[in-house]
């Protein structure tokens, strides 16, 4: 429809000033949120073990690098199922603690912060990981899919357990699956030697792709749980 | 995420007057549909919340009607001096006298408030491809009585 025409309707239907708006706006005292504010709000929220976690991850990488020696690149990588973990925990806190009843009544629903709070800390994670890669690199030869694939694992197995498993065991139980991770990510290279050659890259493609994948399905349906709720 | 209330209460408002034609009434129902939407979805995400509060405009606009007969609401709810704001567009004023209220309220909602076509698809139970074809009838006709007119 033309523009001078939407006018002409607009005027059509104008309706007299309302009398009341301001009062009642001001009494709803809701102001408008976007999905980034309530994202950068949920930071004071999350605990500082979590933030911790990530720059001592960067630290690590960053002191690796300086040893510029490929054989120590396993270390960094079986420092990143710990990383997630924080992250997906962290994600889940308060349905852990039985507080999501609380959380509902209060303006957003548990279904917004858990999505916030998952977007947060996982692009905060992907920031750390990138930066580490990015230290790495300048001093060795590393391929991105090696840093993937371990942290996918374990944030779609994490993802998993928090919704299967309530209370403080679920919170054992991820760390449990961060730690195996962590071990065969640094006990892979003693049993196969030629795990990170690039003719093997294929191999932690699929991995890093499945794990993608589960923490997709996983995050998705941690946001519905949370919804159902209700 | 959620709802701008200073920008929809204006639409609401306007529509909620196209139904009822009563600025005192429009009104109150008006916040009566924002207390209702705030009730119901404040810890839970409606998938459209727009489509949701416009169908509770709508269900208290019903509500109002079975109150009142319509003989009673012609008398006593029209406002007076409303034909003299369009006194100036007497072409589009015939034009939209010749379409049916829900035509009408269509226009309004996808061309003076808005609404966005998936929400509108919502409200009216309607698929994206019949509500594009209603509305681009609607469109034709009103442009054919237009051209009529002068």
């Amino acid at each position: 429809m033309e523009r001078k025409r939407r006018e002409e309707l607009a005027v059509y239907f104008e309706a007299p000033k309302p009398e009341r708006k301001q009062a009642f706006v001001r009494q709803s005292g809701l102001p408008k949120m976007n999905l980034w504010h309530v994202v950068a709000m949920q930071t004071r929220y999350v605990s500082k073990g979590v933030w911790i976690c990530s720059v001592l991850f960067f630290g690590a990488a960053f002191l690796i690098a300086q040893t510029a020696e490929q054989r120590y690149m396993n270390m960094v990588l079986g420092f990143v199922p710990f990383l997630v973990m924080f992250s997906v925990t962290e994600s889940t806190r308060s349905y852990r603690y039985g507080m999501e009843e609380l959380e509902m009544s209060a303006r957003f629903s548990l279904k917004s912060i858990v999505m916030a709070r998952l977007v947060m800390l996982g692009l905060g994670n992907l920031a750390m990981l990138t930066g580490a890669m990015l230290v790495l690199r300048s001093q060795m030869q590393v391929n991105p899919i090696y840093f993937m694939t371990p942290y996918f694992m374990t944030a779609g197995g994490g993802l998993y357990i928090v919704r299967s498993v309530r209370g403080k065991e679920s919170n054992m139980l991820c760390f449990a699956l961060a730690a195996f991770v962590c071990v065969a990510t640094l006990c892979l290279p003693w049993q196969f030697k030629d795990v990170y050659l690039p003719q093997n890259a294929w191999i932690w493609t699929c991995a890093c792709v499945a794990g993608v994948m589960l923490t997709i399905r996983e995050s998705l349906c941690t946001i519905r749980m949370m919804g159902e709720l209700v | 995420m959620s709802i701008d209330i200073s920008e929809q209460y204006d639409k609401i408002y306007r529509y909620l007057y196209f139904r009822l034609k009563n600025q005192h009434l429009a009104e109150d129902l008006t916040q009566e549909t924002f207390l209702r939407f705030f009730e119901s979805s404040s810890y839970r995400d409606a998938g459209r919340p727009l489509a949701y509060l416009y169908t509770i405009a709508r269900n208290l606009c019903m509500d109002e009607f079975r109150k009142v007969s319509t003989e009673e609401l012609k008398e006593e709810m029209v406002q007076k001096g409303f034909e003299d704001e369009v006194v100036e567009r007497q072409n589009l004023q015939q034009a939209m006298d010749s379409l049916t209220k829900e035509e009408q309220e269509l226009l309004l909602l996808r061309y003076v408030n808005e609404v966005a076509f998936s929400d509108l698809c919502k409200l009216y139970g309607k698929s994206r491809f019949a509500l594009y074809r209603e509305l681009s009838k609607i469109t034709e006709k009103l442009e054919r009585r237009i051209s009529d007119g002068t």
